[in-house]
């Protein structure tokens, strides 16, 4: 058909007018303009009515010295959406208070945020677009473990370094000198609680874990841990991210009869499971890494929540007189409560702030910034104390906590 | 571990949550048999209804917190509102292919969902139950009060609904018009008008099933995903636009879910659902209850 | 051979000249990774489209079948040990056949019917990828899939590989072309149109149809091969319903039953991308744009580029020579 050769030249015209239009028009590796957000749409930007901090940021960083770039990819919608908004709070809550002070060398901190919907195939470009077209100097890269896993290659061919809150194991076994975990990884996590668990007595276990990357990961990590002690789950139920009835998997668990139950999922999965699992007659103690540890987990579990044992790095906003300086603030600035997601997020933006410091005024860029954050070590974050070794592991000690009264408590080791 | 207790407890767990995917499939079914659509924004139309509902009962409308029965009123209310409203974004859809229509109709649910979190934020939010969290014991079987509740309200919607279509001026006059829609108009049945009330119901038994769902689940704008294809099989299942086998779809899924996870394999349960409903739809292409003439494309 | 210099030609040349062009008028990476992943996207267009369009026979589990290539692609490569080049095609073929499995049930049901089950067997195929840990690694993904090789040379930066997605893509256009311009192709319309008639004109529709979901496996095959091996990574969760809507949109919003819509389908990704400016309401401007083209532009980009054309074409033929230019 005669059409055919005019439809083919309009798609292929069509396709360059979105792409050249999608685009930055100074797409310069270093991005020179402060304005990034506005440079970028070829619509005129909605500003929202409630626009985010660092859209304010903008307009007054326009006025002084180029700022510098930092990037932010994780999941900003869908089911995911808090991880995003308690990852973003935690930095730029630090970016405000550095930016109030001057900033570093008299320039402004500017996060460039984008939404990878937990989707890998997204991260990988926005990656390239924070590195390519943004011209960050390092990035905050991802909240979940499978985009994370997906740009870690791509952030070491740049060399650009990237913070990252995903806890699977691999993101740090690739081979990578540009990856730094804001927190303790997955096996942390697991080996810490598996020990105070054993270490008080108990012999039978059961394991009940989602089929995520992360639910895999850390029920792995879970039987790993209880190996070192000689010890077997006796089950290892699994269910579905998106279910919500668990009726199956805690009948076999029940039947098993164990003295544990090992919880590898989410705070609002795991507070569903501990709650079914009680209405279901099981009494004994129910244990797991820090989704357990949230106040989410309590709001869910309801009164089943009573004595659960978690490891985490940050117990509660009560842990000790930093904490609750920085939990003030938080609230001050966004008018809720403190929690950890947001702690870890600001541990990870202190140390990537410190690692600038150093390579302020004349090298504030990738490589120097990695090299600095590896540097890092003895700082005391709100976590507790981060050392990076060269794969970008920043923390291998953590805490106990148990909910006591409905509350996030400290358990004495 | 089979023991009769546990077959008994798994049974009426299954049956309850069968019930609710039951409720949801029924709206799938009456619409699709009114208006020939296939609506796949239902999802988000459950997930709406119960915040519909639980914003009321968890204080988050001007502080007040009203009981859980009003605010289960309350939000099947206002479900069925909504459901009027969409009849009319709808209706052009209906008349499309299906590709365009399930397009169309997700496009709907996308702007739903969005819409929910803009306005209630991503998280969502945890509710507590109403009638509290002891188990009852009946005859050594832990049951949760709730679930007597969803099996006991879900229970008298399905036959109310039955009794309304067959029974009342207003439910004969949807039926005939879902039968033939040219000579009901004829006959001075007010199609439009009965093709909303036909939404505004479907809307208003998927609130229904997310408000009994709310205090055993967990509220939140991505909750109507699940929920929704199960419903979804359940209808088809049981043959789409049949109401007796919306109800027969949904009650199967759920117990074939519960019995399933506890005996074969849990994290195979949902290819096991899979793989059971297209062996039905293999060997029986209409669905179980449903009607005897498959639509060919 | 006779070459005509025609307007047809002409234009062809200058498109392909454009094709060839374009990584140079890009300015950084993030770009020519947009049109990587838009080539990927256009041959899963085109798979469904012949499936769904010509054919008539709805498949949503393109995606899953997407994964599933870019799995045996990558475990062909990375525990296997096969070259590259081997992989590719087999990939393809095994998908293929994957594929034409998955069509067996279209034989026995239709339409929403046909929807659920093809739904449903995409579900199955992802689960099993999730949990045959031993095998796939389970959610977690492989990583560190190696790129190919040509004679020693590493297609591996988004600049090189963007001339060998377009050398797959510009194969994919043409085989799809060469198959709907020919008797399957006109067996496949006869099926979706008519099929008692087809049936009655001794057209064996059962396997035109089966064959119309076999050759969506061999492109989302191929794509899969393609992807896997360009990104380097692959896990379940890049490949469930999300992907499948989004390929769907893509098919349907270019214009269904049109190859060139499948590649006008996937500069939607483009504006996606270009919508991120609005955070919170991108996804209900989004959704609202789909309805609203849906009800509006029912055949797509494609239909609208062609009413275009006629109105173009009619208002040429009105103007008599006195009056202005138009």
């Amino acid at each position: 058909m005669k059409r055919n050769g005019y439809t083919i030249l309009l798609a292929i015209l069509l396709i360059a007018v979105l792409i050249l239009s999608a685009c930055s028009p100074a797409a310069e590796p270093e991005a020179e303009e402060p304005v990034v957000e506005e440079a970028a749409a070829e619509e005129p930007a909605a500003e929202e009515p409630e626009a985010e901090a660092e859209e304010v940021e903008e307009e007054e960083a326009a006025v002084e010295a180029e700022p510098i770039l930092i990037g932010w990819m994780g999941a900003a919608s869908g089911p995911m959406a808090m991880l995003g908004e308690w990852d973003t709070r935690g930095i730029l809550l630090a970016f405000e208070e550095v930016n109030a002070n001057g900033g570093i060398a008299g320039r402004m901190l500017e996060l460039v945020e984008y939404d990878d919907e937990a989707d890998p195939t997204k991260a990988v470009g926005l990656a390239e677009k924070l590195i390519t077209e943004d011209g960050v100097v390092a990035a905050f890269a991802t909240t979940n473990s499978t985009p994370t896993l997906a740009v870690v290659p791509i952030f070491a061919e740049y060399e650009i370094p990237h913070i990252t809150g995903g806890i699977n194991n691999q993101i740090t076994q690739e081979g990578s000198a540009y990856v730094f975990r804001d927190t303790a990884a997955g096996w942390v996590y697991e080996t810490t609680i598996v020990d105070y668990v054993v270490g008080l007595g108990y012999e039978s276990y059961a394991i009940i874990a989602d089929n995520s990357a992360y639910g895999q990961g850390e029920a792995d990590a879970q039987e790993a841990a209880l190996a070192e002690h000689g010890l077997e789950a006796s089950v290892r139920e699994i269910f579905a991210g998106e279910d919500t009835d668990f009726t199956g998997q805690i009948t076999k668990i029940i039947a098993a009869d164990p003295e544990v139950l090992l919880c590898a999922s989410s705070d609002v999965a795991c507070g569903l499971v501990i709650k079914q699992a009680r209405g279901m007659g099981f009494e004994g103690l129910a244990a797991g890494p820090g989704s357990l540890g949230t106040a989410k987990f309590i709001e869910v579990a309801g009164d089943a929540a009573e004595g659960t044992l978690y490891s985490a790095p940050y117990i509660s906003n009560e842990m000790n007189d930093i904490t609750l300086d920085w939990a003030a603030r938080y609230e001050a600035r966004w008018d809720d409560v403190a929690e950890s997601h947001g702690a870890k997020a600001y541990d990870g933006a202190m140390v990537l702030i410190m690692a600038i410091e150093a390579c302020a005024p004349d090298n504030i860029n990738g490589v120097c910034i990695a090299e600095e954050l590896h540097n890092v070590c003895g700082y005391q974050g709100l976590q507790g104390e981060f050392c990076f070794d060269e794969t970008g592991e920043g923390m291998t000690v953590m805490n106990i906590g148990t909910v006591l009264d409905g509350e996030l408590t400290a358990v004495e080791p | 571990m089979a023991t009769l207790p546990i077959i008994v407890q798994i049974l009426v767990g299954g049956l309850g949550i069968g019930g609710l995917y039951a409720l949801v499939a029924l709206g799938y079914s009456l619409l699709y048999r009114a208006m020939g659509l296939v609506n796949f924004a239902h999802g988000s139309i459950y997930m709406i209804g119960t915040y519909f509902g639980m914003i009321f009962y968890m204080g988050m409308v001007g502080g007040l917190n009203l009981p859980y029965g009003l605010c289960f009123v309350l939000g099947v209310l206002l479900t069925g509102i909504l459901g009027i409203i969409l009849e009319r974004v709808f209706r052009p859809l209906a008349d499309l292919d299906l590709m365009l229509m399930l397009l169309g109709t997700i496009g709907v649910g996308v702007v739903i969902d969005n819409l929910a979190i803009f306005i209630w934020g991503a998280q969502g939010f945890a509710v507590p139950r109403p009638l509290g969290g002891k188990p009852l014991k009946i005859a050594g079987v832990a049951i949760q009060p709730q679930m007597i509740l969803i099996l006991l309200v879900s229970a008298v919607l399905m036959v109310a609904l039955n009794v309304f279509l067959k029974r009342s001026r207003i439910g004969k006059g949807m039926r005939a018009a879902a039968q033939d829609r040219e000579i009901a108009a004829a006959m001075g049945i007010p199609v439009n008008l009965t093709n909303a009330l036909t939404f505004a119901i479907g809307s208003g038994l998927a609130a229904a099933a997310g408000i009994l769902a709310a205090p055993i689940v967990y509220v939140s704008p991505a909750m109507g995903g699940g929920v929704g294809v199960k419903g979804f099989a359940a209808a088809i299942l049981g043959g789409m636009g049949s109401i007796p086998g919306a109800i027969v779809g949904g009650l199967l899924i759920g117990v074939l879910e519960g019995y399933s996870s506890a005996f074969i394999s849990s994290e195979y349960t949902p290819a096991i659902l899979y793989a059971v409903m297209v062996a039905v739809l293999m060997i029986k292409p209409s669905g179980i209850v449903g009607e005897t003439t498959v639509e060919k494309v | 051979m006779k070459i005509q210099t025609n307007r047809r030609n002409l234009l062809l040349t200058a498109g392909l000249i454009a094709l060839i062009a374009a990584p140079f008028l890009t300015t950084n990476n993030y770009q020519l990774y947009i049109l990587n992943i838009l080539g990927i996207y256009i041959l899963l267009n085109i798979g469904l489209n012949i499936s769904i369009g010509y054919c008539g026979q709805i498949n949503l589990a393109v995606a899953a079948l997407w994964g599933f290539g870019a799995y045996v692609s990558t475990l062909l490569t990375v525990d296997l040990g096969i070259n590259f080049w081997i992989a590719l095609p087999l990939s393809g073929l095994i998908t293929a056949v994957l594929g034409g499995l998955i069509g067996l049930p279209s034989l026995k049901v239709r339409s929403h019917y046909l929807a659920i089950v093809t739904i449903a067997l995409a579900g199955i195929i992802n689960m099993v990828l999730v949990n045959e840990r031993e095998i796939t690694r389970g959610a977690i993904g492989i990583m560190h899939i190696p790129s190919p090789k040509i004679f020693g040379f590493e297609i591996a930066s988004e600049f090189h590989y963007y001339y060998f997605i377009l050398v797959m893509t510009i194969i994919g256009y043409l085989f799809a072309r060469f198959i709907i311009d020919h008797r399957i192709g006109r067996n496949f319309i006869a099926v979706r149109d008519d099929y008692v008639a087809a049936q009655a004109m001794g057209v064996n529709t059962a396997y035109y149809q089966i064959l119309a979901f076999a050759i969506s496996g061999l492109y989302a095959g191929i794509a899969g091969s393609l992807y896997a091996h360009k990104i380097n990574y692959v896990s379940p969760d890049i490949f469930g319903f999300h992907s499948m809507m989004l390929i769907l949109t893509m098919t349907l919003i270019g214009g269904s039953g049109n190859i060139n819509g499948s590649v006008i389908g996937a500069a939607l990704v483009i504006l996606n991308e270009s919508l991120r400016e609005f955070e919170d309401l991108q996804l209900v401007l989004y959704g609202t744009a789909v309805v609203l083209i849906v009800l509006f532009f029912p055949e797509g980009l494609v239909g609208l580029f062609d009413r275009i054309r006629q109105w173009l074409a009619n208002r040429r033929k009105k103007i008599p020579v006195s009056e202005g230019t138009p």
